[in-house]
């Protein structure tokens, strides 16, 4: 989840109020989200995906004013028709744009590195590394309306790309640029989209890089907004959260008219109807009246009409255009829960009348930890994830290919595969504990993965249990013993048969058969496999499949 | 050698034999059954001899003596043996079929006079000293009683295998039906099922572990694959939905499972509610791995679904789960999850450290989630972290103790609470 940083001054200033750390700490995440670092002059919090206009520091306290109950309703928008048309042709690269223009804004060092904060945070949020949305921000006065949004070939088209001093292809950009590498989302597209003014000034080469030209500094007055992408409703979402911190810093909101969608951005609320007692059952609450249209207000909505006292009033509710998450009812209870604040509702634990059953098998797992332990074999828990190496080089083995589970994308060249097998890492643990007292005895029961065309997931777990014990000396005997009285106390017939599993020494390995299938091995660790795994003392040890058991 | 058994030991000490006890009670008349039998403790041995010896008779209830021996040999014989002398075979014999003695063979008594003889001390009480009783001619060795002998370590269940067996008992004292399932899951039951867009960032490989082979999982029945793709793409009556063009390929693509809730969604197809679900199972996260970052651990996943509930009894649950678990405080921030609204984060206060603690997720399932899957009724939910409890044991600093060193000297001196 992404975390934003906000300078505590600048806080103070938007919401006009003083930010204590006991607030900035205790009483802001219970709006939604989590700190993350605090100090003197910045704090960092995680703002949960749902809030996108959180990711801005005007919306933050935008929210926070609301939570402190400064403000309350949706603001009123005069807007004023900037008279900028934006021009579209075909784009199938990124088909789909949208607008604003903001006039007479004064833009502060703060404001600013702000504005760039929500910019990058949008990008990488809701706009999926600029795969779904990116935003260029251009001073207005550099260029001339109207502009077109149109796409041209990348090794023809130049212009000077933001940071650099000499024109460049669009394809040199992708090469030599450091935001090149966006251009990468356009890949296997013939042309690339860019925008350009009246006089073929070019504004930017969306969604890598703003030109030069357009560049915002603080001299800047009057700002052009183009926000691209490829869901419509996604980048007018962005341009409404960009559009309202700019209005908090001052701004004048005014429209461009883009091609074949009217006038932008679209500042209408949105409606939604709300049950109230669908939002009393939820929370186990009885608002209503002006209690819940406090709470309502309060967490940035208006209403339609008036509210009355009733509990089983329906209520249509106006969402605020930056809001980009509500799409359930349940969205709006969740805000008044909220409002309320979590720490203030009473917890009431119910009866509801089931009837507890456990799990079998792991009752019947438990119940076989119980008669190892009695053997003085310590219980131990390895990962689920390993490798080739582990799994079968080390055991002296070739890769079983054709069962394994691999990952697509390992995290590590040590953990690529699931394991299929439970003994190569209690050699590992034996390895690992070569420094603590002798004899070590230790087991584990493993649920080991295998492919299996035949379950709906192609993957059959199989339970194993892997039982080692080392010693200065070790005896092949003992381990049969172990296997013996193991399977008499749970009565089962087995046998044993000769092997020639190269995990163990010659003569000291037998399978285990039950019900003519095989269905473990036992024996003593070939001294190539101790050397293997750096295990300076002998092993005896069993591995044995006890699914038909469970 | 032979050696006095208890009970002939004890005949010798009483200086009577039962059936000599016996004869004399009745040596002046009849008498009744009933009284001897609580005045003679050996009444049964008693009669059984005296009447194999034909002393007494047994008429109405009674017992008569018939004829008052002159002398019991047997009692001379245990004296004899009790002396170290050997009386003749017959009554050998005899005492030996009564069970009054028992016979030491000779490399026995040998065995243990060699043991002894010559030495002022021995150290070791062996099985022979003991038969032939002739320990009593000898001294032991004293140990320095404070001395350890070689350090010894219990076997035990793992460190993990203690919590997962108290938290299970918990659930299970509460009413709630224990379920497993797959480690590697379809997206389907992993994000789809529960409404999570096919773009979510939570789907890219930087979180998610996606497998190579398998390379495709089977979906669903077609009707819940139905379900579920309309929630995505126009939402229902209530619902937006996410409104984008949702992909089958897409929710093929098998994952090891980021959570357990991939098991409790598909629970929550074959259910009737009321019904209370948990299971405790190992997840997968793609997270580089440090002292306290695993790519494998556990979740504590339960669910409620039934009539009526609501966000206090989420949060009912959540607290007494954390009571029963020892955290008397524990408190609750909202969060985010694409399944749950609303989503909560609970805490509880650890006093060694005077600091809240984040315990996991949880929340009611969105009606996106649970309509799909023919669920009416709300669904109270919550996924939470096994191994963070684990973590506050002061002994505990390194997550990587749990799954991949296995360091065997903490295993063994783990202290034990008895609660």
């Amino acid at each position: 989840m992404p975390v934003v940083e906000f300078n505590i001054k600048e806080l103070e200033k938007l919401t006009d109020k003083t930010l204590t750390k006991e607030i900035l700490e205790e009483k802001i995440p219970m709006l939604g989200c989590d700190i993350e670092h605090i100090d003197d002059e910045k704090v960092r919090y995680e703002v949960f995906p749902n809030r996108p206009d959180m990711l801005s520091q005007e919306g933050f306290a935008r929210a926070l004013k609301y939570f402190f109950g400064l403000d309350k309703g949706i603001p009123e928008y005069k807007t004023e028709k900037s008279g900028i048309k934006l021009n579209r042709e075909k784009v199938k690269a990124r088909p789909k744009i949208t607008a604003a223009a903001v006039k007479n804004i004064k833009l502060t060092d703060e404001i600013l590195r702000s504005l760039m904060q929500t910019q990058e945070k949008l990008h990488k949020t809701l706009g999926r590394e600029r795969r779904k949305l990116a935003i260029g921000i251009h001073d207005l006065d550099k260029v001339e309306p109207p502009f077109t949004y149109k796409a041209v070939k990348p090794n023809k088209f130049k212009f000077k790309p933001l940071n650099w001093n000499q024109e460049l292809t669009l394809k040199q950009i992708q090469e030599k640029h450091e935001k090149g590498k966006y251009a990468d989302i356009l890949e296997g597209n013939e042309k690339w989209p860019v925008i350009t003014d009246k006089n073929g000034q070019t504004l930017s080469f969306p969604p890598v890089i703003n030109s030069k030209t357009t560049e915002v500094t603080e001299n800047t007055e009057n700002l052009f907004i183009d926000v691209t992408g490829t869901d419509q409703e996604t980048i007018e979402r962005a341009l409404n959260i960009v559009v309202n911190s700019l209005r908090d810093r001052e701004g004048e909101i005014s429209t461009v008219e883009v091609e074949g969608l009217g006038e932008r951005p679209y500042l209408e609320p949105e409606e939604i109807t709300i049950d109230l007692e669908y939002v009393n059952e939820m929370l186990g609450t009885d608002f209503r009246g002006e209690k819940f249209k406090k709470y309502v207000e309060e967490m940035g909505y208006d209403f339609k009409g008036k509210i009355g006292m009733s509990y089983t009033e329906e209520k249509t509710i106006l969402i605020p255009p930056y809001r980009t998450d509500i799409m359930h009812p349940i969205d709006i209870v969740e805000d008044i829960a909220i409002r309320h604040g979590y720490d203030q509702f009473n917890t009431e634990l119910p009866t509801v009348a089931t009837t507890a059953k456990s799990n079998k098998e792991t009752d019947k797992k438990e119940k076989l930890k119980e008669l190892i332990i009695g053997y003085g074999y310590q219980e131990v828990k390895n990962m689920v994830l390993t490798n080739k190496q582990n799994q079968f080089t080390k055991m002296n083995k070739e890769p079983e290919q054709e069962t394994l589970v691999e990952l697509k994308n390992p995290l590590d060249k040590n953990h690529s595969i699931c394991r299929n097998k439970a003994l190569p890492q209690l050699l590992k643990n034996l390895s690992n504990n070569q420094h603590v007292s002798y004899p070590q005895k230790i087991f584990e029961l493993a649920k080991c993965l295998e492919l299996d065309e035949k379950s709906y997931n192609k993957v059959k777990a199989i339970e194993k249990l892997a039982i080692a014990k080392t010693d200065t000396q070790v005896n092949y005997n003992e381990i049969t013993a172990l296997l013996d009285s193991f399977m008499k106390n749970l009565g089962i017939g087995y046998e044993l048969k000769k092997t020639k599993d190269p995990t163990f020494m010659k003569g000291r390995r037998a399978a285990i058969i039950h019900q003519d299938k095989e269905i473990g091995r036992l024996g003593e660790i070939h001294p190539k496999v101790l050397n293997n795994w750096d295990i300076e003392k002998p092993v005896i040890a069993l591995e044995i499949e006890i699914d038909k058991f469970l | 050698m032979y050696k006095l058994t208890e009970e002939g030991k004890k005949y010798l000490a009483e200086k009577e034999l039962p059936e000599k006890q016996l004869v004399k009670k009745i040596q002046e008349e009849p008498r009744e059954i009933q009284e001897l039998e609580k005045e003679l403790e050996n009444f049964d041995i008693a009669v059984n001899w005296a009447k194999k010896k034909d002393l007494i008779e047994i008429d109405q209830g009674k017992i008569k003596l018939l004829k008052e021996p002159s002398n019991y040999p047997e009692e001379e014989a245990l004296q004899q043996i009790e002396q170290g002398n050997e009386p003749e075979p017959k009554s050998i014999e005899k005492l030996l079929k009564r069970n009054l003695i028992k016979e030491i063979r000779e490399n026995v008594v040998k065995k243990a006079r060699n043991q002894i003889e010559g030495k002022k001390e021995i150290t070791h009480l062996t099985p022979e000293l003991i038969q032939t009783e002739l320990w009593e001619e000898t001294k032991f060795k004293k140990y320095n009683i404070k001395a350890l002998g070689k350090k010894k370590h219990p076997a035990k269940k793992h460190i993990l295998t203690h919590y997962i067996n108290k938290i299970r008992r918990i659930f299970l004292d509460m009413g709630f039906q224990e379920k497993t399932g797959s480690y590697v899951e379809s997206s389907f039951w992993n994000f789809d099922a529960l409404y999570t867009a096919q773009d979510h960032p939570v789907r890219e490989m930087q979180d998610t572990f996606f497998t190579k082979k398998p390379e495709k999982a089977e979906l669903p029945g077609q009707s819940t694959v139905k379900n579920v793709k309309k929630m995505h793409e126009e939402g229902d009556e209530e619902s937006k939905g996410w409104g984008y063009e949702w992909s089958e390929e897409e929710a093929k693509k098998p994952v090891l499972r980021t959570h357990t809730t991939s098991l409790t969604i598909k629970a929550l197809k074959e259910i009737e509610p009321p019904a209370k679900i948990f299971s405790i199972g190992r997840v997968f996260r793609n997270e580089t791995i440090d002292y306290s970052h695993i790519p494998e651990f556990a979740q504590v996943e339960g669910i409620v679904a039934a009539e009526e509930m609501n966000f206090k009894n989420l949060l009912g649950y959540l607290e007494e789960f954390y009571n029963k678990m020892g955290f008397e405080k524990v408190r609750f921030r909202p969060g985010y999850f694409p399944y749950t609204e609303m989503s909560v984060e609970p805490e509880v206060y650890y006093e060694p450290k005077d600091e809240w603690l984040e315990m996991g997720g949880s929340g009611i399932f969105r009606p996106e989630v649970t309509r799909p899957m023919g669920i009416d009724v709300p669904v109270l939910a919550w996924g939470l972290g096994l191994e963070r409890i684990a973590m506050l044991d002061p002994d505990i600093t390194d997550i990587r103790d749990f799954y991949c060193k296995n360091d065997l000297e903490l295993l063994r001196n783990k202290q034990i609470k008895l609660e």
